[in-house]
């Protein structure tokens, strides 16, 4: 794929070295001289140095060619004409924006950006799950959060200890995608019965995703979510 | 009619100066709080100070039942960004932003935002001007 990143100093920096490993083209474009030269001498490769709002900027970047375009600047109103310029007036088929404020993710979703990227959201789902419940090892929010995937250990006195997957009676919105016994993976059916220390890969809808937890380790564990 | 106003300058307090004259309801926002010492004495609208690009700020100025909203920041991203929160989010029936950059004012005119380029207008009166002399 050909990528512009547009954006400023080390998010560029290993964002580019990461992508350019996978073999993908790169066009950098950061405002700071500074940091511009320093990322080029790093990477060994040519970094524009100019502002990537500007059209003839992003033209030049190749935003007619590129098939992803990521705004990653500190700034969330940049990152959006960055985007919308990239997509609407070059034709760029995807764009990512990182937003500094979680409350802008749905109006970028709603201003045509493929995907937003919330910081702050995501670690925020981080730690209130780290803290609350130590049985659920990660949490993925999907689709700028309207997916959960969640792995957790069904403990011995969970109401799901004993039951088959269609006993559980899970929410529509609700799919368990795999489970793990004793290290070897499951894949599930109406049929399997949950054991006690099984890992289940749960992906929901986000509404539904505290009826879920409920159904397999019972009202008390999902009401500490 | 009731006009919101972002971004206290020397654009933004003309603006709120005139409307207001005009018998207008205003209300202008600008992060910065001193910024309305440009206002003069019969304003007789109201100065919100915080940051607009956040939509609770919009909402306690009242962006649900404003008339129009015009995005006058010193900042290009910052206006196009605040006009298509009022368009998108609170359904504004007339929003308006300053775009210095004629590049940037074109592109986003044939998005739809109504862009306002003082490079453009400015340009023009100097041309035209000169033209008469």
């Amino acid at each position: 794929m050909f990528i512009i990143i547009a954006g400023s100093g080390a998010l560029v920096y290993h964002l580019a070295r990461d992508l350019r490993q996978k073999r993908h083209q790169l066009q950098l474009i950061v405002r700071d001289a500074e940091a511009c030269q320093d990322l080029a001498r790093r990477l060994e490769m040519p970094v524009i140095c100019d502002d990537p709002t500007l059209p003839r900027v992003l033209q030049a970047a190749g935003a007619t060619e590129a098939d992803l375009v990521l705004a990653v600047t500190l700034n969330d109103a940049d990152n959006l004409v960055i985007c919308q310029v990239s997509k609407r007036h070059f034709g760029a088929p995807r764009t990512v924006a990182l937003v500094t404020n979680p409350n802008h993710v749905d109006l970028f979703r709603r201003l045509g950006i493929d995907a937003v990227v919330s910081v702050a959201t995501i670690l925020t789902t981080l730690v209130e799950q780290q803290a609350t419940l130590e049985d659920m090892i990660s949490l993925t929010p999907l689709a700028e959060g309207k997916i959960m995937v969640t792995e957790l250990a069904i403990p011995e006195d969970a109401p799901a200890v004993g039951k088959t997957l269609s006993e559980l009676n899970l929410p529509r919105n609700a799919l368990i995608a795999t489970i793990t016994r004793d290290g070897e993976p499951i894949i599930p059916r109406g049929d399997i019965r949950l054991h006690a220390g099984d890992r289940v890969l749960l992906v929901t809808k986000a509404e539904a995703e505290c009826s879920a937890i409920g159904h397999l380790l019972g009202e008390a564990a999902a009401r500490n979510l | 009619m009731f006009i919101i106003i972002i971004g206290c300058g020397r654009l933004g307090s003309y603006l709120a100066t005139a409307f207001s004259d005009q018998g207008h309801e205003v209300v202008i926002i600008d992060r910065r709080e001193d910024t309305f010492k440009k206002l003069p004495d019969h304003f007789t609208g109201f100065g919100i100070a915080g940051d607009a690009t956040e939509p609770a700020v919009l909402k306690e100025a009242g962006v649900a039942r404003c008339d129009a909203l015009l995005a006058v920041t010193e900042n290009d991203n910052t206006n196009i960004f605040i006009a298509q929160m009022a368009r998108e989010l609170f359904r504004t029936p007339k929003v308006m932003a300053r775009v210095f950059d004629p590049a940037r004012a074109s592109v986003y005119e044939s998005l739809g935002i109504e862009a306002i380029c003082p490079t453009i207008l400015g340009g023009s009166a100097f041309i035209q001007r000169l033209a008469q002399t």
